[in-house]
């Protein structure tokens, strides 16, 4: 099917951008790289049709300047723009300023990017289409405490109570029982007035050791909508994630499959288009939303590995106006895979390390895919994200993903800049990970052993 | 006092690269990197006097000063309604001359040639789709 453009602009730089340019070489659309000064090196340029130097190297007067980009695409005869992710991928002005222009975003519609930006907003139609979310309040917690109690009663316990204008830990108590709960208003309730002059609080079901799972869903302009897989990214650091596997280790399959569903007809209701991931924390057997990203994912290849579909390569086609090439019936998880991030960062204390690369090899072989826009001598900026690299790799099973991530880690070479494969290739010897006894503190409390 | 330390070893640096400048015939250096632009441009007979006094039998090669473009748009040779530049390869050009223009979609910016010298190049043709900081001409000093 003919798409409804013919050229995209990539509005993004690093392994993204060159993600976004093999995609569009792949489908045969003309490609448009722009950048920063100082990014005139970055390996997409090389094998765009066209490039245009967009600004200086702040982020703010370059990738993330609507005006300049839109620029961009008027003056190099782009029509359709793909953001990426980060920069102005969740931007819904820049999404509307696009459609105003005349042009195609390789994204969802603003008024979908701002609803689902509104924490508020989402979870009301996560609820509507039967998506599960955490129990709580919906609004403040009543003066009277029997009316409280029984309100904290039914969402179950933990629970937290929480400030409604707050922040920073204060007015805010975790209520193991029943017993506990007056006291934990009470004291929270005086903190939150002494603090934020408001006593407002409102309650949420408390999860001790919860795991990220989260399903991507795949929707088309014609109504269709797929989940692909799961994916597990509890390794994380600061809320930024490290290691990604798909499928999430040990969680039912069944009750996959029915959140999956309940993701589609979430996208239907909303007439969402294009790739998006439904994020979820995951305790007990049950799952709770948190929110949805509309975007690509950093992480999408761990999908990409085990459904074999080209995320990306769709993502363009659905927003070119083609139909899914896929059916859910169609897709099947095979095998599991593992994302290793490398970023440029100190692997004690993760200080970002811009530098020169002066040698980088990747490793290769059967399951082992590299994302990555690095080269001999690529000097990595300080202004930008200290991503540098994903790691991939896939195994019939997880044991066998993990051997792989242990070998491909081992071969891999980045010298001149300080990464964070030293912490991977502790993580992949981990006990606790092998037996996949994660949870999204798990790396934050190894760490903190040292 | 620390930033009295960096101010003197700021001037230290500046004059050592102003040496080196001299040793080297160069008349003009523009560096800039993420924070910071330094623009050097040493007076004419300061360089040639020096030069001469230091290295009388080596020809000094010229150094061309590139014209960027001051924003990402259209590059074109006219001002409506009626005005043309006209510029050729070895015509000479005062500092601050405009060389040509820049369409930034309503918006008209001038090209200025940040010296006076004579056109070594010109990079730029009419109505040409230019990037931020591309080079559109070199200048030659005089």
């Amino acid at each position: 099917m003919t798409l409804k453009f013919n050229s995209v602009l990539i509005a993004n730089r690093g392994e993204v951008a060159l993600r976004i340019a093999r995609a569009c070489k792949f489908l045969g659309l003309t490609s448009i790289g722009m950048y920063a000064e100082g990014d005139e090196g970055q390996r997409h340029l090389q094998i765009v049709d066209k490039t245009i130097c967009i600004g200086p190297s702040s982020a703010a007067r370059s990738y993330l300047d609507k005006e300049k980009v839109l620029r961009a695409a008027r003056l190099t005869g782009a029509e359709a723009i793909h953001p990426g992710y980060g920069f102005l991928s969740e931007n819904a002005e820049f999404a509307a300023a696009v459609a105003a222009a005349g042009l195609t975003l390789i994204g969802p519609p603003a008024a979908i990017i701002r609803t689902m930006g509104d924490k508020i907003e989402a979870r009301r139609q996560m609820m509507a289409a039967g998506v599960p979310c955490l129990p709580g309040t919906e609004g403040a917690l009543p003066e009277d405490m029997a009316e409280a109690r029984a309100l904290c009663d039914a969402i179950g316990y933990p629970l937290i109570v929480k400030a409604s204008g707050g922040g920073g830990g204060r007015g805010m108590r975790v209520v193991k029982s029943p017993d506990d709960l007056e006291v934990a208003i009470q004291t929270a309730g005086q903190e939150a007035i002494r603090a934020f002059a408001n006593g407002d609080l409102y309650a949420e079901r408390f999860l001790t050791r919860p795991r990220h799972v989260e399903i991507q869903v795949l929707a088309d302009a014609s109504g269709h909508a797929v989940w692909l897989s799961d994916r597990d990214c509890s390794i994380q650091r600061r809320h930024q994630k490290l290691v990604e596997e798909a499928p999430a280790y040990g969680v039912a399959r069944s009750a996959v499959a029915e959140l999956g569903q309940q993701c589609v007809t979430a996208c239907k209701n909303m007439g969402y288009l294009g790739a998006g991931t439904f994020e979820f924390l995951y305790e007990d057997g049950k799952f709770y939303f948190i929110e949805m990203n509309t975007r690509l994912q950093v992480e999408h290849p761990v999908t990409e590995m085990v459904t074999g579909i080209d995320i990306v390569a769709e993502q363009i086609r659905i927003a070119g106006g083609a139909p899914l090439s896929v059916q859910q019936a169609d897709i099947t998880i095979e095998g599991h895979a593992i994302e290793c991030r490398i970023n440029a960062e100190d692997p004690r204390s993760f200080l970002p390390n811009p530098g020169t690369v002066t040698r980088w090899r990747a490793p290769g072989g059967p399951g082992v895919r590299i994302e990555s826009h690095l080269y001999d001598g690529y000097t990595i900026p300080a202004s930008y994200d200290s991503l540098i690299a994903k790691l991939i790799v896939l195994g019939a099973t997880r044991a066998e993903a993990i051997r792989r991530m242990r070998a491909a880690l081992a071969e891999l070479e980045i010298v001149g800049v300080s990464t964070t494969v030293p912490l991977h290739q502790r993580l992949m010897q981990e006990e606790a990970f092998e037996r996949a006894d994660i949870s999204v503190h798990y790396l934050e409390k190894l760490l903190n052993q040292e | 006092m620390p930033y009295a330390n960096e101010d003197t070893a700021s001037v230290e640096l500046i004059r050592n690269v102003v040496l080196k400048m001299r040793r080297s015939g160069l008349s003009a250096l523009d560096y800039e990197d993420c924070q910071v632009r330094l623009f050097l441009q040493l007076q004419e007979d300061a360089v040639s006097s020096y030069t001469n006094a230091m290295l009388p039998a080596k020809p000094v090669q010229a150094v061309h000063t590139p014209v960027l473009s001051p924003e990402m748009g259209t590059a074109t040779f006219r001002h409506a309604p009626a005005q043309t530049i006209e510029l050729g390869v070895d015509d000479h050009v005062d500092a601050e001359q405009i060389l040509a223009f820049l369409e930034v979609g309503v918006i008209i910016l001038p090209v200025v040639s940040p010296v006076a010298g004579r056109i070594a190049e010109i990079r730029m043709s009419e109505g040409d789709i230019v990037g931020y900081h591309d080079v559109l001409f070199s200048i030659r000093p005089t």
